[in-house]
């Protein structure tokens, strides 16, 4: 008899003596439910706006005794769907970490550096005002205002119009303008909705917002798989999109673009598009059909390594399916390499030809709800000059969409071309948003900074000025649903509890410091008086939103559809051959171009590419205590095989190199990523002591990048202005 | 956590103690029932044990996260739990064993005797099973879900029990040295089964699917010192020469006082601590 | 008293390892830091290019037949009405015998009370009738909860359709369920 642990133990009498039956418990042992520990009488919700990422989801605020204790997703809102992501449901711990900015404080170490400590002095908000006055003013007198520029988020665009500077600055290039661009010229909109709720077929290259939670998104995605919709992946590493694609293809990184082309190409010459559709909507079709007949799936096997039947059929698939579509949103594929232009022109054309534009289950349009215009009580004198220091001027399509060259600003400041850079002030832009980290921390040794922000990173660390924000759980806005506007819907927060400590909004910090320059009535009214305004369009009161659960929709909840023949685009209509960048002499066609294709790495060498965790939000998260357990540390992706001819142990730290910096780092070995690519989630190395958990965990793969000069940038991308951070080859050895 | 040790070295003094005082109690018991050798090793090992346990139990007691609710262990029983069985025994044990042993150092009820022999051998074998069920209940874990390794901590139990009756009775009660080479001869005895025990539990590992883990972490890993040298030649071998030695053996018999025992005891200790700490490093937990 | 035993359906198909529910658990619940009461597992299988992820949801399966509440000497492990694992506070000796016997090692100490520390699947949410917090947030909505017993329920469909438990052959009749990924 084969005596199992089990058996024998039954033989004792042990296991067998709890009388359960056959998925019943026993009922000696059933006793009610506890009752709660804490008594719930002072539960309130307050209506919220997650202001962690981009998508703004709705949310409900549980308050207990004036203490935030959890976070949930509004199920009115079409994008939260009642769920938050892990980023949204940690949003308590930037309320409430122990390691938030407190009070405004100055710099008294005048040595700048990383790893410097600025030996702050607390001071009072009187003195900060004053200090931040006085200083703008004396540079603005000396140097014009144009020597003061505004880092982050459009958010002090006013206040740079008050002073007469076009310095607008924003991370978009290091980002995603290479698909706004894109957009902007074929679409006339900066971007489009994924339908996934609806659609039979997803192409997603490099797509990985349902590993990186983006609520809305990766919630549908999921719902698309469930229907069974069909989704192919492309992307170097089976990433967690990839782990549930049907079919996963580990390209050459940068060469995605070619996919599309001949793809289109299969299409066009197969005659397997709708030319209904084509002819209605678009324009250009025949100049499209023209350019792609070069690409055929042969040649782009080559460069990709997918093998052209594989192109040639999911092509036909494509175009076969009832509804089909192509995501793209930021850094993926598409924003990271020079011919990356290309492929989101193909990938918008591709949709387009196939009719998949404002069809469900295709790529829909943004439906944003308008609000009432709020303006300032005088107009701006002007702007000083139009010339920027970030060289946006040159970019003009670029600079329409309102976006600039960030990865430059750092050679600019440095050679002081065109003119010397005085003073910043820098709102919600980490110093690990930028490309090249120790090349900005250079630059910034000759500014004056103010960094109005909510935790002692390394930004604050630069600054000579810390003035304390206050966080999206302690503030009110009125916000417009746009990642995910099937239909036109608002949302609107109050603060859910007071402001912590002595911190204040942005708005008010810029009044205070314009008012003593003599500039506020140049500003954008603020204030609960500004949202009601904003809400009159509807007759309603920020009140009333909330007593409506906080979001509405104005015309209904059903999807409403644009007319594509009155888009914003020159013709009204999608145009595959884009006249907008013809005006501008760019290459209005999605167009492949060799010599930005990487050469193929050696031994040792491998393509980069970088992702996040889905709990980290950029370099922002990483020092909250709930997703910081999770992921304390980042590493590098290192095919197993690979390793071992390199003689890496899995968790053993190795060096990675690229032409423009090396760092140190872990290896995580793994079958999940081409043999000559190694990939980095992005946020980590923070070297701010003051964030008690991040502190020197990890490396920043920002180290690796590139800050591009404008010239460079311009020889790159003339038309996005993209900093293609991940365009270079890495070298990889045991530390 | 990875590898998160909740039951240390108390759980291990607790284990070790619980099991000298069953041995004891059981040679006592034998030999008041059976009278095979002089009385003062009755004595001897009935004065021994009442107390281990005692001790055992504080540690158990400091083991415990919430321990101001221990006395909820006494007005509660689950009888599918093997530490509800334990604190039966524990809670008898003492009183009975303490009688016993009172009984022999005043002189009292000595027509119960007989009677309080059975009941301290047949609660100090449960505490001894108890022990070293206790592990072997858990039956997930690839090192302590094991019935050979009850019965392990079983003869464990009566060699630790009977070596520290020994060195009362050559010390306290300088008994003859007839008892004593008759106590080495079982002590012996007990060594050897140990060994075979040893070996069925290994063979056994190498035998199971789950079992390489086992005998990595012991032969190999982390425990794989103190399990060979502490446990194995220390506290096994070594001893068991050296009783032969005194047995004669190896030819003219030599008599060396009290090393034997000790090795045996803190061989006894070095096995529930390797066992205790290797069984929670092989099995970590999930969560946490 | 009807015979409850709520339980849970994960899909794995659609879970992206996000880490929503344990972050939202940890609010919800109150876990001290350093510890959680679910987490994600992610386990890669096959060789380049044949390879495959899952992410997982571990948590207390809330068995039937369940080991922890068999070893505990005082009852205070314990079925709820609701037929959900739970620990009485007022009983708890904290021996960890339940955390050691634990298979699916669910379990650990709480150093803030010395109690095991554990999901409860919200069992006090759902007394009031609404859903686990990690079920409420979940993107991928891949976590379905009801009551198996009761044939016509979301759980019950799911599971006569081939929700399979971690480890049925250890026989502790989990009631947490997986749809199990198809790659």
């Amino acid at each position: 008899m084969e005596l199992t642990r089990r058996n024998f133990l039954k033989y004792l009498g042990i296991a067998a003596a709890a009388g359960t039956v056959q998925g019943k418990i026993a009922l000696d042992l059933l006793r009610p439910v506890p009752s709660q520990a804490t008594t719930e009488s002072n539960v309130i919700y307050k209506a919220g706006v997650c202001g962690i990422c981009g998508m703004n989801c709705a949310m409900k605020g549980k308050v207990v005794d004036g203490v935030l204790i959890k976070l949930e997703g509004n199920e009115l809102d079409q994008q939260s769907g009642g769920s938050l992501c892990a980023k949204g449901n940690a949003g308590i711990n930037i309320l409430y970490n122990p390691d938030r900015l407190k009070y405004p404080m100055v710099r008294t170490n005048p040595e700048k550096g990383i790893g410097v400590d600025p030996k702050w002095k607390r001071i009072s908000w009187e003195e900060a005002f004053d200090l931040a006055a006085q200083k703008l003013s004396e540079i603005k007198e000396q140097y014009g205002g144009k020597a003061i520029a505004w880092f982050g988020g459009h958010k002090g665009t006013d206040f740079l119009k008050a002073i007469g500077s076009p310095n607008d600055f924003c991370h978009h290039s290091t980002c995603d303008t290479v698909r706004e661009v894109a957009c902007e010229v074929m679409l006339g909109t900066s971007a489009y909705i994924p339908d996934f709720a609806e659609t039979d077929y997803i192409l997603s290259f490099g797509w990985d917002q349902f590993g990186k939670a983006k609520n809305a998104w990766a919630r549908l995605m999921a719902k698309a798989l469930d229907r069974g919709a069909k989704l192919v992946v492309f992307d170097p590493r089976l990433s967690p999109t990839a782990s549930k694609a049907q079919e996963w293809y580990p390209v050459v990184p940068g060469t995605d673009h070619a996919l599309v082309l001949a793809m289109l190409n299969v299409i066009i010459s197969e005659k397997l598009y709708d030319a209904e559709y084509v002819a209605k909507y678009t324009t250009g079709f025949d100049k499209l059909a023209e350019e792609v007949r070069k690409y055929s799936p042969e040649w782009a096997a080559e460069l990709t390594g997918v093998p052209a039947a594989d192109i040639v059929r999911i092509a036909r698939e494509f175009a076969a399916a009832k509804s089909a579509v192509i995501p793209c949103h930021k850094r993926e594929a598409a924003q990271v390499h020079p011919n990356g232009m290309a492929l989101v022109q193909g990938m918008i054309a591709l949709m387009a030809i196939t009719g998949n534009f404002e069809r469900r289950g295709g790529a829909m349009f943004r439906k944003k709800a308008k609000l009432n215009k709020v303006s300032p009580p005088e107009e701006a004198p002007g702007l000083e000059t139009t010339i920027r220091v970030d060289g946006a001027d040159r970019l003009p399509i670029l600079l329409e969409c309102g976006h600039a060259v960030y990865q430059s600003i750092a050679d600019a400041i440095l050679e002081e071309k065109p003119y010397p850079l005085k003073a910043a002030i820098i709102y919600k832009q980490g110093l690990f948003s930028m490309p090249n980290p120790a090349k900005f921390v250079e630059a910034f040794k000759k500014l004056f900074i103010i960094n109005i922000n909510i935790q002692p990173d390394e930004m604050a660390l630069l600054a000579d000025l810390v003035l304390p924000d206050v966080t999206y759980m302690e503030s009110a806005t009125v916000s417009v649903r746009k990642y995910h506007a099937l239909y036109p819907q608002i949302a609107v927060s109050e603060p859910m509890v007071k402001p912590m400590y002595e911190t204040k909004s942005r708005s008010t910090i810029i009044r205070e410091i314009a008012k003593r320059m003599g500039i506020d009535q140049y500003l954008n009214p603020s204030g609960s008086s500004v949202r009601d305004q904003q809400l009159s369009l509807y007759g309603l009161t920020q009140k009333d939103v909330i007593a409506q659960g906080g979001v509405i929709s104005p015309e209904g909840t059903e999807v409403k559809y644009k007319d594509l023949t009155k888009l914003s685009t020159p013709s009204g209509k999608i145009e595959l051959y884009a006249t907008r960048l013809a005006e501008h002499g760019y290459n209005p066609l999605p167009t492949h171009r060799d010599e930005w294709i990487l050469p193929k790495p050696k031994a040792g060498e491998f393509y980069l590419v970088t992702t996040r965790f889905a709990t980290h939000r950029h370099a922002q998260m990483q020092n909250y205590r709930w997703v910081h357990e999770i992921y304390p540390e980042n590493y590098v992706s290192i095919n197993k095989k690979t390793a071992a001819i390199l003689g890496i142990a899995d968790g053993e730290e190795v060096i990675v190199e690229s032409p423009y910096g090396q760092i140190k780092i872990k290896a995580k070995l793994t079958e999940a990523i081409r043999p000559d690519t190694v990939c980095i989630p992005h946020g980590y190395g923070h070297w701010s002591k003051y964030l008690s958990n991040a502190y020197s965990k990890g490396a920043n793969d920002g180290d690796l990048a590139p800050a591009r000069s404008i010239e460079e940038t311009l020889e790159m991308d003339p038309v996005a202005g993209s900093n293609n951070d991940c365009h270079l080859l890495v070298k990889v050895r045991k530390a | 956590m990875h590898g998160e040790v909740l039951w240390n070295v108390y759980i291990a003094i607790y284990l070790f103690l619980a099991g000298i005082s069953a041995g004891s109690a059981v040679l006592a018991a034998v030999n008041q029932l059976f009278g095979i050798w002089e009385e003062k090793v009755t004595k001897a090992a009935a004065y021994v044990a009442p107390f281990p346990v005692m001790g055992g139990l504080l540690a158990l007691v400091l083991d415990l996260s919430r321990p101001l609710n221990f006395y909820q262990v006494m007005l509660h029983y689950n009888w599918t739990s093997v530490m509800s069985w334990g604190v039966v025994f524990l809670n008898l044990f003492p009183p009975v064993a303490l009688l016993f042993a009172v009984s022999h150092f005043t002189g009292w009820f000595e027509k119960y005797r007989k009677a309080l022999a059975v009941a301290v051998m047949a609660l100090g074998v449960g505490i001894g099973t108890y022990a070293g069920l206790l592990l072997a209940a858990i039956s997930a874990n690839p090192l302590w879900g094991n019935p050979v390794l009850g019965v392990l901590f079983l003869v464990s139990a009566l060699s630790t029990g009977v070596c520290a009756a020994m060195l009362v009775a050559q010390f306290v009660f300088k008994v003859s040295h007839q008892s004593l080479k008759g106590l080495a001869v079982v002590d012996s005895t007990l060594i050897i089964l140990e060994l075979v025990v040893i070996a069925v539990l290994l063979i056994g590992w190498a035998v199971a699917p789950t079992g390489g883990k086992a005998l990595q972490i012991l032969l190999a890993g982390e425990y794989a010192g103190i399990f060979l040298g502490g446990v194995l030649v220390f506290g096994l071998l070594v001893p068991l020469a050296l009783n032969l030695l005194e047995l004669g053996a190896f030819g003219k018999a030599r008599h060396i006082p009290a090393v034997a025992p000790l090795l045996v005891l803190v061989g006894g200790y070095f096995l529930r601590h390797v066992i205790v700490y290797a069984g929670q490093a092989i099995y970590p937990l999930l969560l946490g | 008293m009807a015979n409850k035993r709520y339980g849970m359906v994960i899909d794995l198909r659609k879970c992206a390892g996000c880490h929503a529910c344990t972050v939202a658990c940890k609010a919800e619940n109150k876990v001290p830091d350093g510890i959680k009461r679910t987490k994600i597992i992610e386990e890669e299988t096959g060789e380049f290019p044949n390879v495959a992820i899952t992410f997982r949801k571990h948590q207390c399966m809330h068995c039937q037949d369940a080991p922890c509440v068999k070893v505990c000497p005082t009852k205070a492990s314990y079925h709820t009405e609701f037929g959900t694992c739970e620990v009485d506070p007022k009983l708890c000796i904290g021996c960890k015998y339940c955390v050691h016997a634990c298979p699916y090692r669910a379990r650990t100490i709480n150093p803030e009370n010395g109690l095991p520390e554990k999901c409860t699947l919200c069992v006090d949410k759902l007394a009031k009738g609404e859903l686990p917090a990690c079920a409420t947030t979940c993107i991928g909505n891949a976590i379905t909860v009801g009551d198996l017993n009761d044939p016509n329920s979301e759980v019950s469909r799911a599971v006569a359709k081939g929700a399979r438990p971690l480890n049925p052959e250890w026989n502790t009749k989990p009631s947490i369920f997986y749809i199990w990924n198809r790659r």
